[in-house]
């Protein structure tokens, strides 16, 4: 088997922020790179930079200092326009608060992918994603009518069928009852190695770590790898 | 088109409201145009048939029709074939509900006289024709009228279609007929002379009245537009519906603004999403456009219906040229509405959405 692919690499990168005259720094010095088929967690208490360091990673904002290389390419110092492209392609975004756009039905959250890439719709791997994630007979409702889980589904049916190899997913549980997070978390662990997509989870909840191959700790910017994390469970 | 289009099916309700708005404005906008331009041509339409270029008038009638006498002395080297002699003054028909009236003194084949709607033309004293409003108030082809404050008996011969002078149908007849029954109907000394008429219409671009001292020449409009009461009206009704058009077109123009801004948030999820800001915008216009189009078929197929069922009743006629104008300026207004909101739509930071 070929040697996994480095995803995303984060090369000395700091963020800072200035605030009623003070520099305010929202991220240390941080290094951190993601290979395919990984699924990472970042654990925090609010306000810890999680929210910045998934920011920065997905290209919506810039890094005061450092790299950020998304399959090989910097992405640093590109414009907001080639930004776009590059979230567009590589990027998906999975949030709390579901990102469905609340007038189109299941399926056609997905044609809208096809549409903006102007590609032609991939029949085929809707039916597989829509069976493999169970969303087959929600495929007609609209995301008002769907509960929190099948929602958080929806979403990554979304980001699985775009082309993004990197996927970050907000606090994808907050909305959901445990049995529903675990479903819902179980569910993107699976899909990111079966896609060979890499994953990062921001989360508190200590008990969806279970299904990650490493767990990083954010506290006030700093961000640091879990030795073992699977044996504090 | 595709976010557009989907919102639209998705929303039916929300957006029937936007239309209806649309619909209920344009309607207004249309429907007064219309009246405003009824009135205003009820005042030319026996005119409009002339196709002429100017009419020349007595010097001292101040350009006003109703006050102009000409002689033969005056007008015999104008007279050819791109010219008419034309006596014009005002009547009552005495009949049991008095309509008032304005007499055209023509020739009997000038072109003057539009094309008869039915009948026959005039080849005898005391014959007239008459504009079709006439019919609608009793008279009936073959009729015998009569003039207030004249014995004659008037057979009515042909009808021409809608003819309007001052808002008053004109009774069309022979120069001499005018010249008696204007005698018997108001005294006027100057119709003794056998030869006077009002004023002279001409086709060609030529000057005609700079030579002589006692005529003067003024272009059909010119003319028109010194009709006792008619530059008031025009300029009113104009200013009043420019005002509506300005004003209904800003509530749209806000109203789109509106309707767009309510979807801020989601525009900002797709932008983080790496949706191109362009395609965002795209998808706006296209639903401006729809609704605006929409609305403004609507507004348009109302305000026909509506003066198709009061008819003749009151004076109402279409411009195609104003009703395009119109719908153009609401189209344009509701583009920049659509305009400036995607302007705020492209500004979205989408890390705020995203947090």
């Amino acid at each position: 088997m070929a040697k996994p692919q480095t995803i995303l690499q984060l090369r000395d990168v700091t963020r800072d922020f200035i605030e009623g005259g003070k520099k305010i720094t929202a991220l240390h010095k941080t290094n951190f790179s993601i290979k395919e088929g990984e699924f990472v967690a970042i654990v925090g208490p609010s306000g810890s930079g999680k929210s910045t360091f998934l920011t920065i990673a997905g290209g919506l904002q810039n890094p005061s200092q450092g790299e950020i290389v998304i399959h090989d390419n910097d992405i640093t110092q590109l414009s907001t326009k080639a930004l776009s492209k590059v979230r567009l392609a590589e990027v998906g975004f999975i949030l709390q608060a579901s990102n469905l756009v609340p007038y189109l039905t299941v399926e056609k959250q997905l044609v809208l992918i096809d549409r903006v890439m102007g590609r032609k719709r991939q029949s085929e791997l809707i039916e597989e994603m829509f069976k493999n994630l169970g969303l087959t007979k929600l495929r007609s409702k609209y995301p008002g009518e769907l509960s929190g889980g099948e929602r958080q589904r929806v979403a990554i049916a979304k980001v699985l069928y775009g082309s993004s190899s990197l996927i970050l997913a907000d606090e994808p549980t907050a909305s959901l009852d445990s049995k529903r997070a675990f479903e819902v978390v179980e569910l993107l662990a699976r899909e990111t190695r079966e896609r060979n997509k890499a994953t990062i989870m921001v989360t508190h909840d200590e008990r969806l770590l279970r299904y990650c191959d490493a767990v990083y700790n954010m506290s006030d910017g700093v961000l640091k790898k879990r030795r073992s994390h699977k044996k504090e469970v | 088109m595709f976010l557009a289009l989907n919102e639209i099916l998705k929303e039916k309700s929300r957006f029937i409201l936007i239309t209806a708005v649309i619909v209920l404005v344009s309607y207004l906008a249309f429907f007064l145009t219309a009246l405003a331009y009824g009135l205003a041509s009820s005042y030319t339409r026996a005119l409009d048939s002339w196709q002429a270029s100017s009419i020349i008038l007595n010097e001292n009638a101040n350009n006003n029709i109703a006050r102009s006498l000409i002689f033969e002395t005056d007008y015999k080297d104008l007279v050819d074939d791109t010219t008419a002699l034309l006596g014009v003054s005002t009547a009552t028909i005495d009949q049991e509900e008095s309509e008032d009236v304005s007499l055209f003194g023509v020739e009997s084949e000038s072109f003057l006289i539009p094309e008869l709607e039915s009948g026959r033309a005039i080849d005898a004293a005391n014959e007239v024709i008459v504009s079709s409003e006439l019919i609608g108030a009793g008279i009936e082809q073959g009729d015998t009228v009569n003039l207030q404050g004249s014995e004659t008996d008037y057979t009515v011969v042909g009808v021409v279609d809608r003819s309007t002078f001052q808002t008053a149908p004109v009774v069309y007849m022979q120069l001499d007929t005018w010249r008696t029954a204007t005698g018997e109907v108001s005294g006027m000394m100057g119709m003794r002379d056998a030869t006077t008429v009002s004023a002279i219409v001409a086709k060609a671009d030529k000057d005609y009245a700079s030579d002589s001292e006692s005529l003067t020449q003024l272009s059909i409009d010119d003319f028109v537009f010194a009709l006792p009461g008619y530059q008031a009206q025009v300029l009113t009704f104009s200013v009043m519906i420019g005002f509506l058009i300005a004003i209904a077109s800003f509530v749209l123009a806000i109203f789109i603004f509106i309707l767009t801004m309510q979807k801020k948030s989601i525009f900002g999820v797709l932008k983080a999403e790496g949706i191109p800001s362009s395609y965002i915008a795209r998808s706006v216009m296209a639903q401006v456009v729809i609704l605006s189009i929409a609305g403004l078929a609507l507004g348009f197929a109302l305000a026909l219906t509506t003066g198709l069922l009061l008819g003749d009743k009151v004076p109402f006629a279409f411009n195609p040229l104003f009703y395009a104008g119109i719908a153009g300026v609401f189209l344009l207004c509701a583009a920049i509405g659509g305009l400036v909101s995607v302007r705020s739509v492209t500004k979205i930071d989408p890390v705020e959405a995203i947090e």
